[in-house]
């Protein structure tokens, strides 16, 4: 995973029709995945990142997505 | 004499034959004839001009709750649908116990946004087990009904609280086995589970706490009585998708039992990822797996208001920063300052192309009911101002309560979906029927496949649309006696019109118990819809209160007429 960045980002919808964000990773190897992002996954992931806009997001590294996914999943533990 | 006639229709038997010219003549709840009948029946449809084929089955729906209160799942019986598949997503109703209704009433209000109101208001909880649920919604039942049973709520039942919080210990996994054989001896048509789903407190629903030996545990039961087994994959990941698949395909090579999983859509940012999906689907098949992916046939819709943060603004940061850390009242003073409505109204003309086609879905005010279910661009045409303006202005008229839909935000590829619906080794379905009552309409999808798919674009003929919604969905879930028009079949009949059968517009009606509201779309173009020999509902009387519902497959003494799928 070192050196995965974000390559794309699109608006996508939820299970329950809420928008949700899909970022691309590209991979060093030329792989690519997709991670989707609840809002407040997102959120946090633009702090991190010091973005405004989803657009800003691109070219940023793997480990944020992770960090924010991880505090998402982590507000009701 | 017979008991009905349908005389001149253009029979497509779902078979995926040539359609063809003939009279159906039906005795009881089956198909006596077809052919040129010259004896009168006791009631007669004259059907010239008209499709005669077999009511349509919908694989995915969540109409367990609605079931309860309404036995036509309405309007889903007027669109032609004349069997339904409940309990998708290791949610069912049963089986129960008391103390967890509170609980799995939070799930599906969270997972399937089942308003709160309509449980406690519209339910009369009689039931624990699956039987006795069963025995419950077999009153007054218009529409067929095959449930599956929900893998989270076999966990409760044996496990408690435990079941939302680690692995079964092996004497658990044998308690579930045996809770699974009691409900499919009582009739239930297989078994569903989830691998993404949330509960009420965002905490993964029970099904995402089982290991992999419990799910096969399950399945080798389902193994027992050759059912089949739902799942919901990490859909948005294809590489984990494709993980589910090939777990799915072990299980269903290993016990003998058709798959499912949904949904599957088509965006613009994976269509090589459906391909690798498809690709692997294909393999598996090759190997004598069943794993089948669920395909809807509409597009998606994206609802928002302006009170809530919507990462449809993700892109318009002004509009995201005061959507997010702002109050109800300063959003309201934020669209009513001169100054920073210019920079917002600036700042959206990057999707000028998108404003006027959201359409306006709901309204506090009786000043602005006139507006609802017009577009933006309608609207603004009205008032005289500008698409965006009218988003704002009317945001502030309701104090943000005026929402609106993004329709058509994904799976809208005409070439790509329609690629997908026609391919051999895709299930029509993934409808969520009965679900998401307050986001989109959920209804109407087979009146979208053929308009759209059939009609307007070409991609596959009449016949192939009507066998991938009738026969194939029986086959593949091992529904008995239906999906096909023969001889000796159960008349489950759709009559329409070729030429106009639609979905129609989505509308916002209050018919749900508790005051409660939801989106529908009413049926175009279908005449008539016949459940097992009775005329249930007819464009021009309605729904008909004799009802001839039924609960598929049944129970274990009917298991003879089980099919292979």
């Amino acid at each position: 995973m070192s050196g995965a960045t974000i390559s794309d980002v699109q608006i996508a919808a939820a299970h329950d029709g809420d928008a949700e964000l899909v970022v691309t990773l590209a991979h060093e190897n030329g792989g690519r995945s997709l991670v989707a992002l609840d809002e407040f996954a997102v959120r946090t992931l633009l702090k991190s990142c010091g973005a405004t806009s989803a657009d800003d997001l691109i070219g940023a590294g793997w480990e944020h997505v992770r960090d924010a996914l991880v505090a998402s999943s982590s507000r009701y533990g | 004499m017979y008991d009905l006639v349908i005389r001149n229709g253009r029979v497509v038997d779902g078979s995926g034959m040539p359609a063809y010219n003939a009279d159906i003549a039906l005795s009881g709840n089956r198909i006596a004839k077809i052919g040129r009948i010259s004896e009168k029946g006791r009631k007669e449809i004259d059907a010239e001009g008209k499709v005669v084929s077999p009511g349509f089955i919908d694989p995915h729906t969540h109409f367990d709750a609605q079931l309860l209160w309404d036995g036509y799942a309405k309007p889903a019986l007027s669109h032609g649908v004349t069997t339904i598949v409940p309990g998708n997503c290791s949610l069912s109703l049963a089986p129960l116990r008391a103390e967890y209704r509170t609980k799995l009433v939070g799930m599906f209000n969270q997972i399937e946004e089942m308003p709160l109101k309509a449980f406690k208001e519209g339910v009369v909880w009689d039931w624990e087990t699956f039987s006795e649920y069963i025995t419950r919604i077999r009153k007054g039942l218009a529409i067929n009904v095959a449930p599956l049973v929900g893998h989270s709520v076999i966990r409760l039942w044996v496990m408690g609280d435990a079941a939302m919080e680690r692995t079964a210990t092996a004497e658990e996994i044998t308690a579930m086995q045996g809770v699974l054989r009691e409900c499919l001896d009582a009739g239930a048509i297989g078994l569903s589970t989830s691998y993404v789903d949330m509960d009420e407190k965002l905490q993964p629903v029970p099904s995402r706490y089982a290991d992999a030996g419990e799910v096969e545990a399950l399945a080798s039961v389902l193994g027992e009585y050759g059912r089949i087994l739902q799942i919901v994959p990490e859909f948005y990941d294809a590489d984990l998708t494709i993980a589910r698949l090939d777990q799915l395909a072990e299980i269903s090579l290993k016990y003998a039992i058709p798959t499912t999983f949904s949904p599957l859509f088509v965006n613009a940012d994976n269509v090589d990822a459906i391909d690798r999906v498809m690709r692997r689907v294909d393999e598996q098949f090759a190997r004598g797996a069943r794993v089948w992916p669920q395909v809807q046939t509409r597009p998606i819709d994206i609802s928002f208001c302006f009170a809530v943060p919507s990462l449809l603004f993700i892109r318009l940061p002004g509009w995201y920063r005061i959507m997010r850390f702002g109050t109800p009242d300063q959003i309201v003073a934020a669209f009513k300052d001169p100054a920073t409505r210019e920079k917002l109204v600036a700042e959206s003309a990057v999707y000028n192309a998108l404003w006027p086609n959201l359409r306006l879905r709901l309204v506090q005010t009786q000043t602005n009911q006139k507006y609802v279910g017009m577009t933006v661009g309608e609207i603004a045409a009205a008032r005289g101002t500008t698409p965006i303006d009218v988003m704002i202005d009317l945001s502030i008229e309701e104090h943000l309560d005026a929402h609106f839909l993004a329709a058509d935000m994904g799976h809208n590829s005409d070439e790509r979906v329609g690629a997908l619906l026609k391919h051999p080794r895709v299930h029509i379905g993934a409808s969520d029927g009965g679900a998401h009552i307050l986001s989109f309409s959920t209804y109407g999808d087979t009146g979208f496949l053929f308009a759209h798919y059939v009609r307007e674009l070409n991609a596959m003929s009449i016949e192939s649309a009507v066998k991938k919604i009738t026969s194939e969905t029986a086959a593949i879930w091992g529904i008995p006696d239906r999906g096909l028009l023969q001889q000796g079949y159960i008349a489950d009949i759709v009559i329409f019109d070729p030429q106009t059968i639609n979905r129609g517009e989505e509308k916002y009606v209050q018919d749900v118990p508790g005051d409660g509201s939801r989106y529908v779309r009413d049926a175009m173009g279908v005449d008539t819809v016949i459940v097992s020999g009775g005329v249930a509902w007819t464009a021009v009387a309605g729904y008909n209160a004799e009802t001839r519902g039924e609960v598929l497959p049944g129970q274990t003494q009917d298991a003879r007429q089980m099919v292979p799928a």
